[in-house]
């Protein structure tokens, strides 16, 4: 017990802490024992940080492709029929985009810019799966010439499709967004039309109908992060019933079945208790749930001679998400009033804005210096909402401490904020093992390139 | 098991009232209770025990030293210089850590 | 006899049990258990607490106890738990630990192969026999071998609750079959029962707040409550059971008295349950008889109940049945039921000294080591 050199003693503020009753136990948020990571994607993390800076997301390409290649094939050996369309949303920086369209996914875009964005990466229009509630007439106008599919949302847009169709002489072929209570989530009924209310089939007749509109397809999106695999077996099969009922009343054939996303990732998300590994199905057993049930309600067409429905998922989350990490800094630390640990990080929630959902795991690059306590985790904004994780235990930090945050590749590089601080360097890790950035960091010269000074506003002081 | 007890809560609530009170009589820098501080069952693992509030605490190892000084009596002062030895740090970074941790104690004691 | 011999027989054996809290108004199994072992007089082994909170009795229960040690909540995941229960398993050598609260049992299931290979053994469930019986399976469950149910959601919208009629209204909804009161529960443990929508929103905010998403709604069926300890032998088989009816509750439902009964509707019910899932391990199958006269199935929990001790009071001990199953012995050597056995549950203080409590504080366990060479170095060093 004793050590040789009983005098000397491993400086530390003093610290007394108070023992909270219903939290005693030293044990209770253990952490596995401290493992320091060196290397990321089986990159240098120092080398990295000191190549691109600090913060700095890094995205591995081999990871991207397995990913995809592993959705493809959990689907394509139970149904056969299948396409998967990237969400751009997800991440829509270009080489991400441009490795999952070299996969064979299609572009599935919900907006104009996104729209546009994937013309100019060379996706053709009828490769692009155009969903979204905000469809101007001018993007509309593209997007029919180019015969993209469109998912129309609403009644006007529809009327909105038709009629650039119309003066365009011709037949633009359209999928209808349909919403529907599954009994497993709360039904998001402000995308598409109702089915339950008959507003759907009222939509599709108006489709129908019209001679410059094709029905091609239904779609839906039941939501995010689904860890009930039941959900979408009851999706399906309310959209197969709402096909066949279709295709009995009306002169359609529906081509495509199109299941939207909502695959988790292995992120915890914070409100669940246990931890991921325990509560995200894999990808086998979504695939299992859903192409039985698409198997069994499409039986009626083999029947008939019919060819079967293709498949269509817009998986963005469970692709993407692991497939990139933050690494960032510490750049101070605090010892707050009520005795926890705290740091200050050079990324914090306007980087990664799934901070505010997700308890992101954090890895130290760092040597472990002693025992984990509780400790916050702070970005570097000046709000008091900028928190990167609320309690994690963590041994003591240093200044230049590098902590790997991951998983960060879905919704980060789309829903970062441009506040107070630029958005830093984006990496890949190509398969070969060569880096490089794939967006450059932010500058002055980028900040301001949008700004427009009036004449009499050109001096700050006169 | 994942619940933090209201009950503590109130009871140290309760305490800080009662130490307000006293902090305003004796508006001096350090306001710990000598009293109660030599009262305090410190055990050799860090382990301390109000016997006049029932509150149990945990201090490290820096902490313990000037904690065992001050109930023999000595000052913050000779605290800080003990720690700046056997540390082998500024005097002046560990009498301003001890200050803080004087202020830290007086909140409970 | 040598260590090595007495280790291949269960009377010997050391057993962690968790779930050792006690509080007053709503107590984990683990206390029950650990009392039907060594009241039982052929067992002659070690039992070791498994617990969460410095405040959980079992820590300091020695009549049950030998040793106890804190462990990482369960909300950490099983990497951390296997590192603490192989710290335990250094100083405490563990032949057999018997899980007693549903949160931990994916952590345990995750863990069956490793710890086996360490040679601690536990009768549980799969995973997949586990997400079967999950409140958010239940009515699936039910409807596939024909057992009455009462009609259940799953929440993770309290707006459903502004959709909910009150009894009485004609108002035509969608979900106009739903009327307060109604029945909330938190994916794993707690329930309470809610008249209007202001009361359930609460109740839903706390529960999510305390057990995560979701939540579930149950609709109320009135009648008496029964419930049945039971064992399954993972081929299919009731191979032990005890049933109780609660004859009083505290006000979170739980029962702070009950009798044995005999009611074979109740046993048919959970020969169904534990031959459709080839249930392995502890159970309880909670349900009410309703007014009707049908049983309606409440929740299966998957491991033993705070009750269990009655077993043990009915020459029925089933916790000693898991130890002679997991050793491989057929015959349970249980008496035949026994009807009319009351018990009363009551609250007693346990009195610690200061040492004792920092013990747990300070070091995460409590309890005379067993032979202090078995440390682990890293506190010899410490």
């Amino acid at each position: 017990m004793s050590s040789k050199n009983s005098n000397s003693m491993v400086w530390e503020p003093p610290l007394i802490q108070p023992h909270r009753i219903g939290e005693i136990n030293k044990f209770g948020r253990a952490r596995p024992r401290e493992k320091q990571v060196s290397r990321v994607f089986d990159i240098d993390i120092e080398q990295l940080k000191a190549q691109y800076g600090s913060p700095v997301f890094v995205t591995s390409e081999s990871r991207l492709r397995q990913n995809v290649r592993q959705l493809k094939r959990a689907f394509e050996v139970r149904y056969g029929n299948v396409s998967h369309g990237w969400s751009y949303k997800t991440n829509y920086i270009s080489a991400v985009c441009n490795i999952m369209h070299q996969e064979g996914s299609l572009a599935e875009v919900v907006s104009a810019f996104e729209y546009e964005k994937a013309r100019q990466l060379g996706v053709p229009g009828e490769k692009i799966i155009f969903n979204g509630p905000n469809k101007t007439r001018k993007i509309l106008e593209r997007a029919i010439a180019d015969g993209a599919q469109i998912n129309i949302d609403h009644l006007d847009e529809l009327q909105l499709i038709e009629s650039v169709a119309a003066a365009q002489g011709r037949c633009a072929t359209v999928g209808l967004r349909l919403n529907f209570d599954t009994g497993f989530s709360e039904p998001w009924s402000r995308f598409g039309f109702n089915i339950e209310s008959g507003q759907a089939h009222q939509a599709a007749k108006q489709v129908v109908m019209s001679e410059h509109l094709r029905l091609k397809g239904l779609h839906s999106h039941i939501g995010t992060f689904i860890l009930e695999p039941r959900a979408y077996c009851e999706q399906v099969k309310i959209m197969c019933k709402f096909m066949r009922d279709l295709e009995g009343r009306e002169e359609v054939c529906i081509d495509t079945i199109d299941i939207g996303g909502g695959l988790p990732s292995h992120n915890a998300l914070q409100g669940i208790y246990l931890p991921p590994d325990q509560v995200v199905p894999s990808i086998g057993e979504y695939a299992e749930a859903i192409c039985n049930t698409l198997v069994e309600e499409t039986m009626y067409r083999t029947r008939t001679n019919r060819p079967m429905p293709k498949l269509i998922i817009e998986s963005g989350r469970a692709v993407a998400d692991d497939a990139q990490v933050l690494l960032t800094s510490v750049v101070g630390k605090k010892r707050l009033p009520d005795g926890r640990q705290a740091a200050i990080l050079d990324a914090g929630t306007n980087l990664l804005f799934t901070a505010y959902w997700y308890n992101h795991k954090v890895d130290l690059a760092a040597p472990c210096r002693g025992m984990a306590e509780e400790t916050v985790l702070f970005g570097p904004l000046c709000m008091n909402i900028d928190i990167v994780r609320n309690s994690i235990q963590l041994p003591p930090l240093q200044v230049g401490d590098t902590m790997v945050i991951s998983p960060t590749g879905a919704y980060n590089n789309t829903q970062w904020m441009q506040f107070i601080e630029y958005r830093p360097n984006v990496v890949l890790v190509h398969e070969s093992g060569e880096v490089s950035v794939i967006r450059e960091a932010e500058n002055l010269a980028v900040m301001s390139a949008q700004d427009r000074l009036p004449e009499h506003l050109s001096l700050p002081f006169l | 098991m994942n619940d933090s007890n209201s009950i503590n809560q109130i009871s140290e609530h309760k305490h800080r009232q009662k130490k307000n009170g006293q902090t305003n009589e004796d508006e001096s820098t350090t306001a710990v209770n000598q009293e109660r501080l030599k009262q305090l069952a410190v055990s050799e693992t860090g382990f301390i025990f109000d016997p006049q509030s029932g509150q149990s605490f945990s201090v490290n190892q820096t902490g313990h030293l000037v904690i065992d000084m001050l109930k023999r009596s000595e000052s913050p002062q000779a605290a800080a210089q003990e720690l700046a030895v056997r540390c082998e740090k500024p005097y002046e970074l560990t009498l301003c850590a001890v200050e803080a941790f004087m202020m830290q104690l007086a909140r409970y004691l | 006899m040598e260590a090595s011999q007495l280790r291949r027989d269960w009377r010997h054996w050391t057993i962690a049990i968790t779930g050792v809290n006690a509080r007053a108004e709503n107590p984990g199994p683990g206390m029950a258990v650990a009392r039907c072992l060594v009241e039982h007089p052929e067992f002659k082994g070690r039992v070791i607490g498994l617990a969460y909170d410095a405040l959980d009795a079992g820590l300091y229960a020695r009549q049950y106890f030998s040793a106890s040690y804190l462990l990482p909540y369960p909300s950490s995941g099983d990497e951390v738990l296997m590192e603490r229960l192989m710290a335990v398993h250094d100083y405490e050598q563990i032949d057999a630990i018997i899980p007693c609260l549903d949160s931990e049992l994916p952590n345990f299931i995750r863990l069956r192969g490793e710890l086996a290979q360490s040679g601690i053994r536990m009768l549980i469930p799969s995973r997949d026999q586990f997400t079967l019986r999950a409140k958010d399976h239940l009515v699936q469950l039910c409807q596939s071998v024909g057992i009455a149910v009462p009609k259940t959601k799953v929440l993770t919208d309290p707006s459903f609750f502004d959709r909910v009629t009150r009894s009485g209204t004609s108002e035509k909804r969608k979900d106009e079959e739903w009327q307060y009161p109604l029945v909330l529960k938190g994916i794993f443990y707690d329930a309470t029962t809610v008249s209007n929508a202001v009361e359930a929103k609460a109740v839903f905010c706390q529960l999510v707040t305390k057990w995560g998403y979701p939540c579930l709604v149950q609709e109320v069926i009135k009648g008496d409550e029964l419930n049945l300890a039971g064992l399954g032998d993972g081929e299919g088989n009731l191979v032990g059971h005890v049933t109780m009816r609660k004859r009083a509750i505290t006000e979170k439902g739980k029962a702070w008295a009950g009798v044995t009964i005999i009611d074979e509707d109740m046993l048919e019910t959970a020969q169904k349950l534990v031959q459709a899932l080839s249930w392995r391990g502890p159970l309880e199958v909670e349900a009410i008889r309703g007014e009707d006269g049908r049983i309606y199935l409440i929740e299966i929990n998957p491991r033993f109940p705070s009750w269990i001790y009655l077993s043990q009071a009915v020459n029925r001990n089933l916790p000693i049945a898991v130890l002679k199953l997991l050793n491989r012995q057929t015959d349970l050597g249980l008496a035949a039921p026994r009807p009319g056995y009351f018990f009363i549950r009551h609250a007693q203080e346990l009195v610690l000294d200061l040492p004792e409590f920092e013990s747990v504080l300070i070091n995460g366990r409590s309890g005379p080591l067993l032979n202090a060479e078995l440390r682990p170095l890293n506190e010899k060093s410490a």
